[in-house]
C-alpha cells in the first residue's frame, strides 16, 4: 500500500524549525546563566543569539498555532473519544511492560490521528504550559530593558528568572524524553524518518 | 512549482537564517575602525637579489659601479637626475623678475652656513661622485651615487672631504651584490648628521632611529616602518618637504596619506585638526634622546678656549647649546616658507628669519605646528648688510686658518657675493617644523598640556583672543579672515 | 549656528564669574582690600592680625556667608547621629579616623580649642571657632563649669580655661580657598600653637603682603592705609584639595603624596584629582607603565571642582531642583544677578549624595549628576540592555574601576603604639605608605547597593573602612583618647599588664606584628586596664563605614566594558571584599547606621582567616544574568533533567537487552 502522507510540509518545517530553535535557545540560555561553565560563544554574544532565536522562536509558535488552528489541526492533541483515559492507561501498560515483551503498538496511527493519549497530555502540557510560560517569561525578562517599572509589577526579575530557568530545564528534560520516545517506533528511527520525509513509516502502526 | 516542498522549506530556511543573522548583527555595537592607516599604505614592489650579478665587472670605483647599474636601470638614472637629491635645487624663487632654482646648493642657514666653496666637504652628503667644485657635470649618469641609498651591506660609507667618493676600504661589489629598498640607515647616513654630527640638526632626526623603540618614534619602533613607507617614492621623485631648503607646499608626506583625517574617536580631539597640526599633539618632545643643537654663535669661534665639551663649545664653530627632549616652539604653518636668499639685505639690528613659516590665526589653511628653532650669530658684511657665505672646509677655510677675512674672500669669490672687507655677525632663527619622533598616541599631549594655567601654548601669541577651550575655535573667536572659510 | 549664542546667559555668567586660568589678568579683577583687624582698624596702623571678616566684610556680607557655611558649622547645631554623637556633622559625630570627640556634654574630655590646635587644618575657620553654639563670641564666654568651648586640655591632661582674648579666634578664613597660593604651612603652625587669631595672616603670607614679626605683623606692600590689591580667585583644585584630597594642576608633574587624613578623599577612596597620566607621577602604582591614562579625566579635561561643587546660589550654576520647579519648564532663566551673588555668595556647595557625608542632607543631590552634563545614552550603544545598565548601576560603577592611591582599609584603635596612633593599614600595599618606593597595587572598589535622589537603587562603588575601638558599655560611647593614652601608655612605653599581654614573643618588645588583640585574654587585660582607669563595662566595637567613590573617572577603554566583569563567575558584584586581616577581639564590625548604603551581603571570616564582605546583589533586588543564581529552580530542574536521563537510560538498556535476547533466540 503506497505511504500514506502523516506530516504535511508545514508541519515538519514547523517542527524542525521548533526543534532547532529550542535547541539554539537552551543553549545559549545555559551559557547565560553559566558562563564560566558553558564557554560555547561568550556571553554577550550568547546574549545576542538567545535574543535572535527568540524572535524566530515566537514568530515560528505564532505561525505554527495560526496553521494548526486554521487547518483544523488543532483536534490531533484532544481527546477523541470517551475512553481517553482507557486508551491512555493501555498506551502506559505499552511503554512500561509490552514495548520489553515486544507486543504491537496498542494505537493504529491514521494521519488524522497521529498523537497516542499519551503523546496528546504531553504534549499539549508542554505547547500550551510550558511554551507560553517560557515565552511571556522571556518577553518580559527582555522587557526590563524596555518597560523596567512594569516588570517590577510582575515580581522582578528576581521572579521571572527562576521561573524561566525551571522552565528550560523542563524542556531539557522533555527534549531528551521525546527524542528517545522517537525509537519507540516499529524501527529505532523510522519515526524521525517519518518526521523528515512525512511518508508513513514501514511497518506503520 | 509553488507548492513544491523542497521550495517551501528552501524558502524557510533562508528566511530564518535571515533573520537570526539579521537581528544577532542588529544588536551588535558599530566597532567600525575610525582609522585604518594599513589599509592605506603602499606594498612594496618585490626585492630582486643582485647578488649573483656583476659576474666578470671589475667594480673598483664608485662611477663604475653606477655605470653597472645603469646597464638595467638607465631610466631610473635619468629620472634620478632631474630630483632634488640629485641637483640639491628642487624649488624656485622671484628674484628680480626672474625665477631661480634654490636648493641646497645656494641657500644660507645658520648651521655651516653654505656649500657653496665647501663643495669637497660638504658633498660628502651628495647622492654623487666627484662633486668637489662648480664645474660638477650634473648631466654625467656614472656621477650618480646609487650606494649610498641602495647599499645593504653596512660597510659602505664615503669619504669626507673627497667631493662624496667612496672610502678606500669599502668592498665596492659587496655593495652592490647587497642593493636593495633604501632603510632607514640609508636614509639616515645623510639626514641623521645634518650640521656636523648626530642629531644636530634637524632636532628630530637622529642615530636613534636605527633601532628605535616605540617611544622614541612609533612609526618606526613599533611597526618597523622605513623612510620610504611614508616618503613614497615614483621614478626617484622622494615626497616630502623640507622647510630648511623648500618653500613650496606640494608632493608633501602627510600623516593624511595613511591616516583618516579625523581619526579620534573622541569628538573634541577630531574638532582641533582644523587648527592644530597632528605633530603638534603627537609630537610632545624633540629630541628625545639625543641632545639637538639649539643655538650657535659664530662670532665665538676661533678663541683659545680649553675645549672640554664638545657640546658647549669648539674653536672651529663657536658656541653652542644643546637640548634634549625639550619642548617644541609652535607657530602657525600652512605650508609655505618665506626664505631668506642669498644677496637679500638684513636689518642687522633685529633677528633674521632665514625660513619663516607662513600663515597665521586668521588663515583657515594655516594650523599651529611645533618647531625646533635653532638659533645663532653668524657672519655678514656690515656695508652691504648681507649674510656671506664663508669659505670653512679645506684649504684657506676658517677650519683651517681661523680667518674670518680670508675665509669670506675665499667664499665670496664661489658664491658671488661681494664683499666689502668689514663684517660683523647679525641674529638668526631658522625653523625646522618637526614631524619624526612621533610619540605613542597614548603619550600625546593632554588638555592640560596645553591649555590652562600649566600649558605651554601662548594663545594670545598666536592670534586667539583667549584659550579656545573658554572662547571657542578660530570661528567662534572671530579671528578667521572672512570669507576664507571653509576654504582647507 | 553659533554655539556659544545657543548657551546664551549662563555661559556668559560663568565666564565672568569662574575664572578658571589664572592669567596676569584674572588677578586683577578683584578691587583693592583694605585689610582691617579685629576693631575694624587698618592693620598698617595696629600691627595686629587681619580679620577676615572686617577686611572682606567691607563688600561681601561676611556674617551672611558665614552663617550659610557648612564648611564652617561641621554640623554644630543639627539634629543627627547615632546615639553617641552629639550631632551629625565632623566637629560632633564621632569619627575613627579622627577619634577625638569634642565633648559638647558630659565629663570634658576634648575641648574645641584642642580641637582647633589638632584637627583644625581641616576647618575653614567661623563657625564655633569663633562663637559657640548659642551664638556668643567665644572671647565673651565666662567659664562656669569645664565646657568644650570655655576649656581645653593643659599639659597633665586636665581641663584649664582657655582665654580666647589672648588667642584670638580663628575667623571664616577667606584667603585659604580664594589666594592661589595660601600659605598653609604658616597656617597650621598657628593653628597648632593655638594662636587662632593669627590663622588667617598666616594664610596672607603667601601672597607676600604680610610677616610675622615678635610683636605682631608687618606688612609690606601694603598701603598706609591699609588698602592692597590682592590675587582674589574663585577656588582652584588646589584650593580645595588642602582638605579634601590629592589635586593636581599640572599634567607633567612627577608628584607623590603620602596618604594623609588632611588629604581624606584620597585617604578614605584612593582617588587623585590630577590631569596626568599615572607613569607620568611619581606615584609607585603597580604595572603603572601600562596604565596611560588620566587619573580623572575631569581633571585632564581640566574642570575643576567648582564647576561641579559650585556654590547652590550662583547663578551661573543655579538650577531649580525637579521638586520644586514646574513640570512645563526644563529651566527657569529668572536668577539672582551677579551683584546680589556676589554679596552674598552662599558657601553652601552643591554635593551629590555620598555616603560619608551624614551633615545638612537637605544639600543632597543639590549637585549636578553625570547625566546633567553627559549623554549616556549616546555614548553607550555599544552596551547590550542598555538602558537597564544606566538603571542599576551608577556611572562611577564602571567609570571608576579602580583606584590607585594609596587607601585606608582599616584602622584599629584597640590598641594604641607607641605614639598613641591607631595601627593604620592600607589596600594594596604592605609596606611603609610614606615612602615614595613602596609599591601600591590599584584596588576594586566594592559595589553596593545605594538609593539615589529619585529614589532608585543603583550600585555604587565604594570603599569600605572598618574601624575597632573601644566603648564605654554603659553608655555606648567611644572611650575617648586622652582615657586610652591614660591605660595603655606610661611614660616611656606600654603599661606593664599591657606589654605582657601582647608580648608574644617575649622579648620586652611589642612588635609590629604583635600589635593586635588575637585572643580574648589580650582582651580581658586591656579591659580590665580601662576599668582601672575609669571605663565602665569596656566593650570593643567594629565600625565600617562606606566610602563611595566618585572622582578617578576614567573613560574610553579604561572604564569597564568586558561584559564577564560583572556577568560570570568572577564577578565584581560578588567578590569577596577585604577587610582587615583579622577581627581584634574576634569582633565582628557592624555597618554604620546612617550611610544610605544597603549592606546586601555576607561579613564573614574568608577561608584565610580575613574579614571579608561578600556582596549580593540579588538580595537588593538587582538580579545579574550569569552571577545571580536562582539555586532551587537550579536544583529542581537537575533532578528532572537527571531523572528523565535515568529512565531513559533504563528503559532504552532493558529494550537492548530484551532485543537482544530475543534475536538469540531467533537464531537458535
Amino acid at each position: 500500500m503506497s505511504k500514506r502522507e502523516f506530516y504535511t510540509i508545514h508541519e515538519r518545517i514547523w517542527h524542525w524549525l521548533q526543534a532547532l530553535t529550542i535547541i539554539a535557545l537552551m543553549v545559549t540560555g545555559f551559557e547565560i546563566h553559566s558562563p564560566h561553565v558553558f564557554k560555547v560563544m561568550g556571553f554577550e554574544t550568547a546574549v545576542r543569539v538567545h535574543n535572535a532565536f527568540a524572535v524566530l522562536l515566537l514568530i515560528n509558535a505564532a505561525l505554527g498555532f495560526f496553521y494548526f488552528f486554521t487547518a483544523g489541526l488543532l483536534k490531533i492533541f484532544g481527546p477523541r473519544s470517551a475512553d481517553f483515559m482507557h486508551l491512555a492507561i493501555l498506551q502506559a501498560r505499552y511503554y512500561l511492560f509490552g514495548i520489553f515483551r515486544g507486543d504491537p503498538h496498542p494505537m493504529q496511527r491514521t494521519p488524522e490521528n497521529k498523537l497516542n493519549p499519551l503523546q496528546q497530555m504531553v504534549y499539549l502540557s508542554i505547547l500550551n504550559i510550558l511554551l507560553p510560560v517560557q515565552i511571556v517569561t522571556g518577553i518580559l525578562i527582555w522587557g526590563a530593558q524596555r518597560w523596567p517599572a512594569a516588570i517590577e509589577q510582575f515580581g522582578g526579575l528576581g521572579l521571572l528568572i527562576p521561573i524561566h530557568l525551571l522552565t528550560a530545564w523542563f524542556f531539557l528534560a522533555d527534549t531528551i524524553a521525546h527524542v528517545y520516545m522517537t525509537t519507540t517506533g516499529p524501527t529505532i528511527f523510522a519515526d524521525i524518518k517519518q518526521m523528515i520525509t512525512g511518508r508513513e513509516a514501514e511497518g506503520g502502526h | 512549482m509553488l507548492r513544491s516542498p523542497g521550495l517551501i522549506l528552501a524558502a524557510v530556511i533562508m528566511a530564518s537564517v535571515a533573520l537570526v543573522a539579521g537581528l544577532v548583527q542588529l544588536q551588535k555595537p558599530d566597532t567600525t575602525a575610525h582609522d585604518n592607516p594599513r589599509a592605506a599604505m603602499a606594498t612594496p614592489a618585490a626585492h630582486t637579489s643582485h647578488e649573483t650579478f656583476y659576474t666578470g665587472k671589475s667594480l673598483t670605483t664608485g662611477p663604475e659601479v653606477t655605470a653597472a647599474c645603469i646597464e638595467c636601470h638607465a631610466q631610473a638614472a635619468q629620472d634620478f637626475m632631474h630630483t632634488a637629491h640629485w641637483t640639491w635645487a628642487g624649488d624656485h624663487a622671484e628674484r628680480d623678475g626672474q625665477s631661480v632654482a634654490i636648493g641646497k646648493k645656494n641657500l644660507l642657514n645658520n648651521f655651516c652656513i653654505s656649500v657653496e666653496s665647501n663643495w669637497a666637504a660638504c658633498t660628502t652628503c651628495h647622492a654623487g661622485y666627484g662633486w668637489r667644485d662648480e664645474n660638477f657635470d650634473f648631466a654625467e649618469a656614472t656621477n650618480i651615487d646609487c650606494l649610498v641609498c641602495h647599499d645593504q651591506s653596512g660597510q659602505y660609507r664615503k669619504q669626507g672631504g673627497t667631493g662624496g667618493m667612496p672610502a678606500a676600504d669599502v668592498d665596492l661589489l659587496e655593495a652592490a651584490k647587497s642593493v636593495a629598498r633604501p632603510s632607514r640607515v640609508n636614509c639616515g647616513t645623510c639626514h641623521f648628521s645634518g650640521g656636523g654630527g648626530d642629531a644636530v640638526k634637524h632636532g628630530d632626526l637622529d642615530g636613534t632611529m636605527v633601532h628605535p623603540t616605540a617611544d622614541i618614534d612609533v612609526h618606526m619602533g613599533r611597526y618597523d616602518l622605513q623612510c620610504v613607507d611614508c616618503h613614497r617614492t615614483t621614478k626617484h621623485e622622494i615626497a616630502g618637504r623640507s622647510m630648511s631648503v623648500s618653500i613650496s607646499n606640494t608632493r608633501r608626506a602627510t600623516c593624511v596619506d595613511c591616516h583618516a583625517q579625523t581619526p579620534h574617536p573622541d569628538q573634541r580631539l577630531n574638532a582641533h585638526t582644523t587648527a592644530i597640526a597632528c605633530q603638534t599633539c603627537h609630537i610632545p618632545e624633540m629630541a628625545v634622546r639625543a641632545p639637538t643643537k639649539m643655538t650657535w654663535d659664530w662670532s665665538k669661534a676661533g678663541e683659545d678656549r680649553p675645549e672640554a665639551d664638545p657640546h658647549e663649545y669648539l674653536k672651529i664653530k663657536g658656541e653652542f647649546t644643546y637640548e634634549s627632549n625639550a619642548a617644541p616652539e609652535y607657530y602657525w604653518y600652512d605650508g609655505h616658507a618665506e626664505r631668506y636668499l642669498k644677496g637679500d639685505e638684513i636689518e642687522p639690528k633685529l633677528v633674521t628669519q632665514i625660513n619663516r613659516p607662513l600663515g597665521d590665526a586668521t588663515d583657515p589653511a594655516a594650523k599651529i605646528w611645533p618647531f625646533k628653532v635653532h638659533r645663532g650669530k653668524q657672519v655678514y658684511d656690515t656695508n652691504t648688510n648681507k649674510f656671506l657665505v664663508p669659505k670653512t672646509a679645506g684649504e684657506g677655510g676658517y677650519w683651517t686658518d681661523f680667518d674670518w677675512d680670508q675665509a669670506l674672500r675665499l667664499g665670496s669669490e664661489k658664491s658671488g657675493l661681494d664683499y666689502s672687507g668689514e663684517y660683523g655677525f647679525a641674529a638668526t632663527e631658522m625653523f625646522w617644523p618637526l614631524s619624526h619622533m612621533v610619540a605613542p598616541a597614548n603619550q600625546a599631549l593632554q588638555c592640560a598640556d596645553c591649555h590652562g594655567a600649566a600649558g605651554r601654548m601662548d594663545f594670545e601669541a598666536l592670534g586667539y583672543k583667549g584659550d579656545p577651550m573658554q572662547r571657542g575655535a578660530r570661528r567662534q573667536q572671530g579671528v578667521l579672515r572672512q570669507g576664507n572659510e571653509g576654504a582647507r | 549656528m553659533n554655539r556659544l549664542l545657543l548657551h546664551s546667559t549662563p555661559v556668559a555668567l560663568a565666564l565672568i564669574l569662574s575664572t578658571l586660568a589664572p592669567t596676569a589678568m584674572a588677578g586683577a579683577l578683584h578691587p583693592e582690600v583694605q585689610l582691617l583687624d579685629v576693631g575694624g582698624q587698618p592693620v598698617t596702623r595696629s600691627g595686629q592680625a587681619v580679620s577676615p571678616m572686617r577686611s572682606c566684610g567691607g563688600c561681601h556680607d561676611t556674617k551672611w556667608i558665614e552663617a550659610h557655611s557648612p564648611h564652617s558649622s561641621l554640623g554644630l547645631g543639627e539634629p543627627g547621629g547615632r546615639e553617641y554623637d552629639a550631632g551629625p556633622g565632623s566637629i560632633n559625630r564621632f569619627d575613627p579616623l579622627t577619634y577625638d570627640r569634642v565633648s559638647f556634654d558630659g565629663e570634658f574630655t576634648f575641648g574645641i580649642a584642642d580641637w582647633l590646635k589638632r584637627h583644625g587644618a581641616r576647618h575653614v575657620g567661623g563657625g564655633f571657632a569663633t562663637h559657640d553654639a548659642d551664638g556668643t563670641p567665644l572671647t565673651d564666654l565666662e567659664s562656669a563649669k569645664a565646657g568644650a568651648f570655655t576649656h581645653a586640655l593643659g599639659d597633665d591632661g586636665e581641663a584649664v580655661v582657655w582665654d580666647w582674648q589672648a588667642s584670638g579666634t580663628a575667623e571664616m578664613n577667606c584667603f585659604l580657598c580664594h589666594l592661589p597660593t595660601p600659605d598653609d604651612q604658616a597656617r597650621r603652625l598657628a593653628l597648632a600653637e593655638g594662636r587662632f587669631g593669627d590663622v588667617a595672616t598666616a594664610t596672607l603670607q603667601g601672597a607676600g603682603v604680610a610677616e610675622q614679626t615678635a610683636s605682631g605683623w608687618n606688612y609690606p606692600g601694603v598701603a598706609p592705609d591699609g588698602t592692597v590689591r590682592l590675587p582674589i580667585e574663585s577656588p582652584s583644585p588646589q584650593n580645595c584639595g588642602i582638605c579634601h584630597g590629592t589635586t593636581v594642576t599640572a599634567p607633567g608633574d612627577p608628584f607623590f603624596f603620602a596618604p594623609s587624613a588632611d588629604r581624606r578623599a584620597t585617604l578614605t577612596t584612593g582617588s587623585i584629582f590630577a590631569p596626568g597620566r599615572i607613569p607620568r607621577s611619581g606615584m609607585n602604582v603597580a604595572s603603572r607603565d601600562s596604565l596611560a591614562r588620566p587619573w580623572d579625566v575631569h581633571a585632564e579635561r581640566l574642570l575643576e571642582c567648582t564647576d561641579c561643587h559650585s556654590s547652590v546660589n550662583n547663578p551661573a550654576h543655579f538650577a531649580e531642583s525637579s521638586e520644586t520647579r514646574p513640570q512645563h519648564l526644563r529651566y527657569d532663566a529668572r536668577r539672582m544677578d551677579i551683584g546680589e551673588y556676589l554679596l552674598q555668595p552662599s558657601h553652601e556647595f552643591a554635593r551629590g549624595r555620598s555616603a560619608q557625608t551624614t551633615a545638612r542632607r537637605d544639600l543632597d543631590d543639590s549637585m549636578r549628576r553625570c547625566e546633567s552634563c553627559h549623554q549616556a545614552e549616546a555614548a553607550h550603544d555599544w552596551l547590550p540592555y542598555r538602558d537597564r545598565h544606566l538603571m542599576g548601576l551608577q556611572c562611577e560603577a564602571c567609570h571608576v574601576p579602580e583606584q590607585f592611591g594609596t587607601t585606608l582599609a582599616n584602622i584599629d584603635w584597640t590598641i594604641l603604639d607607641r605614639d598613641g596612633e591607631p595601627i593604620r593599614r592600607y589596600r594594596g600595599t604592605t609596606g611603609d605608605p610614606d615612602d615614595p618606593r613602596t609599591l601600591v597595587e590599584a584596588y576594586r572598589p566594592v559595589l553596593l547597593p545605594r538609593a539615589d535622589a529619585s529614589g532608585q537603587t543603583r550600585l555604587t562603588p565604594h570603599n569600605l573602612v572598618t574601624s575597632w575601638f573601644w566603648v564605654d558599655g554603659s553608655t555606648g560611647a567611644p572611650v575617648s583618647r586622652k582615657r586610652l593614652e591614660h591605660a595603655f601608655l606610661t611614660g616611656d612605653g606600654f603599661h606593664s599588664s599591657m606589654l605582657k599581654a601582647l608580648d608574644a614573643t617575649g622579648d620586652g618588645k611589642v612588635s609590629a606584628s604583635e600589635q593586635g588583640l588575637y585572643n580574648p585574654h589580650q582582651v580581658n587585660v586591656l579591659a580590665a586596664r580601662l576599668e582601672e582607669v575609669g571605663v565602665s563595662d569596656p566593650q570593643i566595637r567594629g565600625e565600617i563605614q562606606p566610602f563611595g567613590t566618585h572622582h578617578g573617572v576614567a573613560t574610553g577603554r579604561w572604564a569597564t566594558r568586558d561584559c564577564r566583569s560583572c556577568h560570570g563567575e568572577g564577578s565584581r558584584t560578588t567578590e569577596e571584599f577585604w577587610l582587615a586581616d583579622f577581627a581584634p577581639g574576634g569582633v565582628m564590625p557592624e555597618p554604620v547606621g546612617d550611610s544610605g548604603v544597603e549592606f546586601a551581603g555576607e561579613l564573614k571570616i574568608s577561608e584565610c582567616g580575613h574579614v571579608v564582605y561578600q556582596p549580593d546583589p540579588k538580595l537588593a533586588g538587582l538580579y545579574l544574568f550569569g552571577t545571580s543564581r536562582a539555586a532551587w529552580a537550579d536544583s529542581i530542574g537537575r533532578l528532572t533533567v537527571l531523572l528523565v536521563l535515568a529512565g531513559v537510560f533504563l528503559h532504552a538498556g532493558l529494550r537492548l537487552i530484551l532485543a537482544q535476547a530475543s534475536r538469540r533466540e531467533e537464531r537458535s
